[in-house]
């Protein structure tokens, strides 16, 4: 009996319910929806895009309470676990304080230095894909190194489309067609979650 | 047994150093599972050890009896909610269970 092996299998079921990658490309897809409102409405790209997000997230967590807890139950996992879970919280912190110290640093014009969009493209391609590479690493949650593919990938082809769509239509489709296909994964994975495990009533243990 | 034949294998050991209440397949299965984990409910195990409702409650019954797993009255909002966690006892036990069959298969060559 392989003992870490058992408990990986415990861990990864609770990845199985297709609900983070539901949530992953629903943040995807706000990336190409925001603008796309922010077209027709005038509406600034923040406000619906922070609405999209907070409902994506409320989705993620109904789902996790609703849906996967009364079919698969609850569990706390070792020491071990939550200190992994730590890591990755760990460096999602770093890789956003970083996003948001150059984002400053260049939008309040604290650096003068000229850099070509083709350095930034490249740069946040890495980021995403490092970080999830990261996650997927210490979360045992092999989807995300495709998921950071997909969100690395969906950086070039928005940049990349924008030399021949008008915007915003280089970022609904360079962002929504690969969150699209993410939030499709999700549905399959969650459909199949919810075929192997119905509800079976309300289990009380004394 | 003859004399001859206890010249023959004189070391063989009776089996009597493997845990009994552990050593049945569904509860070191339970053991196991909750061994690498924190706690769980019912339903986590149910699912985990592909046990029916009554088998895994006889079971845990017994492994309670033993003292090796102990029921934690908990509340998820206003609801209570029961979980399921080995004791120290439980933990040093399955240890030892471990550690006793792997000397045991080691001496099978």
């Amino acid at each position: 009996m392989d003992l870490e092996a058992l408990e990986k299998k415990s861990w990864q079921r609770f990845f199985n319910d297709g609900f983070w990658d539901i949530l992953l490309g629903l943040l995807l897809l706000n990336f190409g929806l925001a603008p796309v409102i922010e077209y027709i409405s005038g509406i600034d790209y923040l406000y619906p895009y922070i609405i999209m997000l907070f409902a994506a997230e409320a989705l993620f967590f109904v789902g996790k309470k609703f849906v996967t807890a009364p079919r698969i139950g609850r569990v706390k996992f070792s020491k071990k676990r939550k200190q992994k879970k730590l890591k990755v919280s760990i460096v999602l912190v770093i890789s956003v304080v970083l996003g948001v110290c150059v984002y400053a640093l260049f939008a309040l014009q604290l650096v003068s230095v000229n850099i070509s969009a083709y350095w930034w493209v490249a740069l946040f391609c890495i980021n995403a894909i490092v970080v999830f590479s990261v996650m997927a690493y210490f979360l045992d949650f092999k989807r995300l190194y495709l998921y950071g593919l997909f969100f690395g990938f969906s950086i070039i082809v928005a940049e990349f489309l924008r030399t021949i769509l008008q915007h915003p239509y280089n970022a609904l489709i360079g962002f929504g067609v690969l969150g699209a296909i993410m939030v499709v994964i999700g549905l399959v994975v969650l459909a199949r979650f919810v075929k192997r495990y119905p509800l079976d009533g309300e289990i009380v243990y004394e | 047994m003859s004399k001859k034949n206890e010249k023959i294998i004189p070391d063989i050991q009776p089996f009597e150093f493997a845990d009994k209440v552990i050593h049945e397949p569904a509860r070191l299965t339970i053991m196991a599972h909750l061994f690498v984990i924190e706690s769980a409910d019912f339903l986590f195990l149910m699912r985990q050890t592909n046990m029916t409702f009554g088998n895994l409650s006889s079971h845990l019954k017994k492994l309670e009896e033993a003292g090796y797993v102990e029921i934690i009255k908990d509340f998820i909002g206003k609801k209570p909610h029961t979980m399921i966690r080995l004791t120290k006892t439980g933990r040093s036990a399955f240890d030892a269970y471990k550690k006793n069959m792997k000397k045991l298969f080691d001496g099978l060559s």
